[in-house]
Parts: structure tokens; C-alpha cells; sequence
């Protein structure tokens, strides 16, 4: 009997053991990397420890410091162009009994679909037409185009969540239909939209091969400087600048997350 | 602000090609206080949502105060509605709330204040100004609700079944603080309801509908001692159904039944004030006696009423009430549910009288297509 329950314990034991390392092992082991000096093959730990390879990542000669502030530039513009073209179709879709609703949705997925290699090559031929290989204006698009489905498919769910009910209540009371737009349906809808935009802001800092084939040579963001690095074999410059990428996308969400929680309370009280 | 006078003059709408409101006609007096009183689906809260704009008209006119707003938009109307769901907003304060309306209304920051406090005070939230929605009981919230429309202080007060999400206590006290309020303010008031208690309990006026069209309008009195229906009837609670065989004359009805020791003749009630049978549709031959459970009596030894009907039964059933107490009397083949001040023993024989003013006397026919109740 005991003997069984100590069976069990030890196979769960393991289990959750064999669970955090497929999660944790990859981090831990970045983690290392970007503390180490010399580290090879049979050893298990790093031979020599330091931060000269930091060093290296943020020296003015470097492009760390460029790649960063560009990786930040273009997941904002993306945020702004996607809320741009979200809310008023996310407003369309959730509220409005716009013909074709399901169509519209799946359109906004298709360029998901297919292979992004595919997808990026030829719109980088379509703009080398227009000129807008290697400018800001090319990568936002690019990058825009792959955070449209979630930020129409969240703030039309966002939308679609308004209860007619309280747009009623305004119009009621005297609010002309843009009015109730602006002090009822956006505000219960904020919540939604924000979710969207921290989804978007995330893509966009993780691009890779959109900006690859669009922004090459002349932009270039944190995931092309990593992918550099580790296509040199380069694992400390690698784990670094994966670990300085954390950092907008922690502060970004950190941000939302504050402006967001008095609403989000609100509607679970509701 | 007084009340204004409502009148909708053959009001035609429909849902896609459903007809929900059959050329509806109703005038409303400055100040009154109406109930719209019906099963669900009967098209009043249709009729409460085609007032304020939100259901368009296809035919007729609403007029205010003479003017025709059929074609204005909802916020052009001055009518503030308030909704069975509430509709409070979760991401503004109560006081942000209740103030929407005076804000659109561009009164100053200082003056929105003032009316607000004005407002929560009447309905008893003083102190609540900084609260979230979401953090109010259902009857604080039902406050809200109310406060807000009242701050604009609309000349017409649209409630929508403003007390059905509250439990009984506080429903029953609501009842009478809207009706005190609205007596205080004057504003022309419409209810939607399918309680037919709160309906007449509130209201100056009922108005029966069934299947988009009015079917009765009166003061509660009337509707409850005299429907002209058997529908009414049976929505104002007179479940017990005696079918009887009736013949009409000189002002006065003679009844016989089965379970009836002879056939009696009753006065019949004219618009005169004549006590008596209500007959809205005499005619000769089989019809349905439709009355009350509290107005019939049991072994009365009290003076018997001059005249009314009498019938011997047996007690089946009793249940305890609060007041009375109910019993199921059996009666041949019938049974009936008659209210009574004392427990009466299962399975003793008791005399059953009705007087001739709570009885109510319908077509047969039309009373058996009559009894599913509802729309």
C-alpha cells in the first residue's frame, strides 16, 4: 500500500520534473548562455563566467541599440495602424448586421494560412514596386498585416460583447449615435481592444520573416540580429539579445495591464 | 417638469413580416399613470420600445403634446425609459451615471452635481455617489436605474418591468415609492408589466394586450370587477369557470347548471351603477360564470348577499395562504378554488355562494378558445 503511494508520488514527482524542464530547460539554458564566457560540448556548465560578450551586444558598433529602438518603433506604429483599421471594422463587425459577416472574418485569417514564406516573398515583390523595401512605412505594413486577424477577431468579440441594451440607455437619455460611439461602446469595448494590442505589439517584436524579406539590408529588428547571431553560431549574442527583447514586451504588457484593470474588474462585477 | 400628453393613433409595427402592434390607439393624460398589462409576447414592451424610437413605426402616429414624433430619433424623444435589465453602465460611478443625461444636456459641472445629490436623494441613495455599478444589491442598482432617468426630468417616464429582477419585499415596497414619486412629479408615466397586482396597484390606468392589440383599458376597479373578456378575466385572476345556461330579460339573467339546486334569476350590472352579473355579451343559451376565488363564500352566516349563485360541494384540498386560507371544493365533475378565513376539513360538505356583482358571464365558445391563458 505504501509502497504503491510511494510509486505514484515518485512517477508524478518525475512527470512534473520532466513537465518543468521542456519549459524552464530552454530559458535556464538561454539564461546561461548569455552569462558565459567559454562553454563547450562535454561539460555541463560553463567554463568561464562574465559579461564581455554584453559588452559586445550594446558597444556602439554593434546594431543591439538600433535593432532595439527599430523593434520598438515598428511594434508600435503596428499597434496604432492595426487599432486603426480594428476598431472601426471590429465596430462593423461586432455590432453592425453587416452582410457577409463570417466572410470578412475569414479574410482577415487568410494570409495566415498560408506559408509565410510564400506570403512575405511575394509582398516584397509587390513593394519593391511601390518602393517601400527597406522603409519603416514597408516593415509597419508588413507587420500590420500579420496582427489584423487577432486585432479584428478580439475587438469584434469585444464589440459584439456591448450590450445593445446600454447604447439604448444613451441614445434614450439624448446621445446622438456617435456620441454613445464615444462614452459607451468604445469604453465597455476598451478592455477587449487592449488585449488586441498587446497580442499585436508581441507579433510585431517577434517578427522575423516579413522584415527579413521587406526590411533587409536597411532596417533591421532584434529577432534578424538574433537569427545573425545564431546562424554564426554565436549562442551569447543570441541568448542576449533574446533576453533585452523581453524587455518591451514585459514593459508594454505591464503598461496595458495597468490602464486595463479598473475596467476589467468592472465587468466581472457586472 | 409636468407631464405631456401622449396619444398613439393607430400604431402599426411589426418584426420582419410579424405583425406585433394591430393598429393600436391609446390616449394618455398629462400626469397619468398607465399599465401596460400582459402575458409575454402580447407586444407591450413592444409598444414601450416604439414609443421611445427603438422599434420603427410602420403605421400611424405617436403624438406628444400634439406633435407627431413618429419619425424622431430616440434621442430627440425626451422620454427617459428605464430597463427591466437596468442597462446601468459598469465603467462610470452611480453618480456619472444618473449625471449622463443633465452632461448632454450641457448643464455645468456644479449643476449636475446638485441635481444628481437632488435625485439620489428622492430615491434614497444619498451617499452611494462614488460607487461602482457593480457594486450595488439588485434593489440599489434598480435605484440607479430609475435615478437616472428621473435627472433629466422627462415630461413621459417609460418603465419597462422596472421591478421583476427585485425579490418580493422590496418589489412590493418599490411599488409604492414610484407611485409617490411620480404623483410628486407629474410625470406622464408608462408601465410595462405582466404582474397584474403591480399593474393595478400602481397605475391610474390598465391597459389589457393581447396579441398586439388593447383589449380592455380602465381603472383597476373596473378591470378587475368588470373585464370584458373572458381573457381578462382570467388575467385579473378569476380562474374559477362555471358553465351555466343563461337566458336574458328585462335587465336581469336566469342561470342554471348541473351542480345548481334550482335556476335563480340575477340583476345583471348596466352602466347606470346597477349592481349585478357582468354580462359585456349577453346571449341566450350555454356561457362560462367566471369569478374570483375571494369572492365567493363558504357556509356564510353572515347575511346572505340578495342574490347570487348557490351550490352544494365537498372540500378536497386546502392550502394556507397567510390571510385565508384556499380550498379546492369539488362540485359534480368542477372544481373550484375558494378562499376562506378558516381551514375547513377535507372531505366536509360545504355551501358555496357567489353574489350576482362578482360573477362574470362570457360566450362559452369564445371562453374555451380563451383557456390557455397568454398570447
Amino acid at each position: 500500500m505504501t509502497a504503491r503511494l510511494k510509486s505514484a508520488a515518485l512517477l508524478r514527482g518525475i512527470v512534473l520534473g520532466l513537465f518543468a524542464f521542456a519549459i524552464f530547460g530552454p530559458i535556464a539554458n538561454m539564461l546561461l548562455w548569455t552569462v558565459a564566457e567559454v562553454w563547450y560540448y562535454p561539460h555541463k556548465l560553463p567554463i568561464e563566467w562574465g559579461f564581455s560578450f554584453w559588452e559586445r551586444v550594446f558597444r556602439p558598433q554593434g546594431n543591439a541599440r538600433v535593432s532595439l529602438i527599430n523593434s520598438v518603433i515598428i511594434a508600435l506604429l503596428t499597434v496604432a495602424a492595426s487599432l486603426l483599421v480594428a476598431v472601426p471594422a471590429g465596430f462593423a463587425l461586432g455590432r453592425g448586421r453587416l452582410p457577409w459577416r463570417s466572410l470578412f472574418l475569414l479574410l482577415f485569417l487568410l494570409p495566415q494560412a498560408f506559408p509565410s514564406l510564400a506570403v512575405h516573398m511575394n509582398i516584397a515583390r509587390i513593394f519593391y514596386g511601390f518602393g517601400l523595401n527597406g522603409t519603416y512605412t514597408g516593415v509597419v505594413l508588413v507587420h500590420t498585416i500579420q496582427g489584423l486577424v487577432f486585432s479584428v477577431w478580439i475587438s469584434t468579440a469585444a464589440f459584439a460583447a456591448v450590450d445593445y441594451e446600454l447604447e439604448e440607455a444613451a441614445r434614450n437619455l439624448g446621445a446622438s449615435p456617435f456620441h454613445v460611439f464615444r462614452t459607451i461602446t468604445f469604453p465597455l469595448a476598451l478592455p477587449g481592444i487592449l488585449a488586441s494590442a498587446i497580442f499585436v505589439f508581441l507579433i510585431s517584436l517577434d517578427e522575423f520573416t516579413g522584415t527579413y524579406f521587406v526590411g533587409v539590408p536597411d532596417i533591421t529588428t532584434l529577432p534578424l540580429l538574433l537569427f545573425t547571431a545564431s546562424m554564426e553560431g554565436n549562442y551569447q549574442i543570441a541568448s542576449i539579445t533574446a533576453l533585452v527583447l523581453l524587455v518591451p514586451s514585459v514593459a508594454f504588457m505591464l503598461a496595458v495591464e495597468k490602464f486595463l484593470k479598473a475596467d476589467v474588474l468592472a465587468r466581472i462585477g457586472a | 417638469m409636468p407631464g405631456l400628453p401622449v396619444e398613439l393613433v393607430s400604431v402599426d409595427t411589426s418584426y420582419g413580416n410579424i405583425k406585433v402592434l394591430k393598429s393600436v390607439s391609446l390616449s394618455i393624460a398629462a400626469g397619468e399613470f398607465v399599465a401596460l398589462l400582459g402575458a409575454s409576447g402580447c407586444g407591450k414592451t413592444t409598444l414601450l420600445r416604439t414609443l421611445a424610437g427603438f422599434v420603427p413605426l410602420h403605421a400611424g402616429r405617436i403624438l406628444v403634446d400634439g406633435v407627431d414624433i413618429g419619425e424622431c430619433p430616440p434621442e430627440r424623444r425626451n422620454m427617459a425609459m428605464m430597463f427591466q435589465s437596468y442597462a446601468l453602465w459598469t465603467h462610470m460611478n452611480v453618480a456619472r451615471n444618473i449625471g449622463y443625461g443633465l452632461t448632454l444636456r450641457r448643464f455645468d459641472r456644479k449643476s449636475v452635481t446638485r441635481r444628481v445629490g437632488e435625485v439620489m436623494e428622492m430615491v434614497g441613495l444619498s451617499g452611494f455617489e462614488d460607487r461602482r455599478v457593480y457594486e450595488l444589491s439588485g434593489g440599489q442598482r434598480q435605484r440607479v436605474a430609475l435615478a437616472r432617468a428621473l435627472a433629466i426630468d422627462p415630461p413621459i417616464l417609460l418603465l419597462d418591468e422596472p421591478l421583476s429582477n427585485l425579490d418580493a419585499r422590496i418589489r412590493h415596497m418599490m411599488r409604492g415609492e414610484i407611485r409617490s414619486l411620480q404623483r410628486k412629479i407629474g410625470t406622464t408615466t408608462i408601465l410595462v408589466t405582466h404582474d397584474q397586482e403591480e399593474a393595478m396597484s400602481m397605475a391610474d390606468r390598465v391597459v389589457i394586450l393581447d396579441q398586439g392589440e388593447i383589449i380592455q383599458s380602465g381603472p383597476p376597479e373596473d378591470v378587475y370587477h368588470r373585464p370584458n373578456s373572458s381573457l381578462v378575466a382570467d388575467f385579473v385572476g378569476a380562474d374559477n369557470r362555471l358553465p351555466v345556461n343563461a337566458a336574458f330579460a328585462n335587465g336581469h339573467v336566469s342561470l342554471s347548471a348541473p351542480g345548481l339546486e334550482t335556476s335563480v334569476s340575477l340583476p345583471v350590472a348596466d352602466d347606470q351603477g346597477r349592481e349585478g352579473v357582468n354580462a359585456p355579451d349577453p346571449v341566450d343559451g350555454p356561457m362560462i360564470a367566471q369569478f374570483h376565488s375571494e369572492a365567493a363564500m363558504l357556509n356564510s352566516r353572515e347575511s346572505l348577499p340578495k342574490s347570487g349563485l348557490a351550490a352544494r360541494g365537498v372540500v378536497r384540498q386546502n392550502s394556507y395562504l397567510g390571510k385565508t386560507y384556499r380550498h379546492n371544493i369539488a362540485i359534480g365533475e368542477l372544481e373550484f378554488l375558494i378562499d376562506h378565513r378558516r381551514r375547513l376539513a377535507v372531505g366536509s360538505a360545504v355551501e358555496l355562494r357567489v353574489p350576482a356583482a362578482a360573477l362574470n358571464l362570457f360566450a362559452a365558445d369564445h371562453s374555451n378558445a380563451a383557456a390557455i391563458p397568454g398570447c
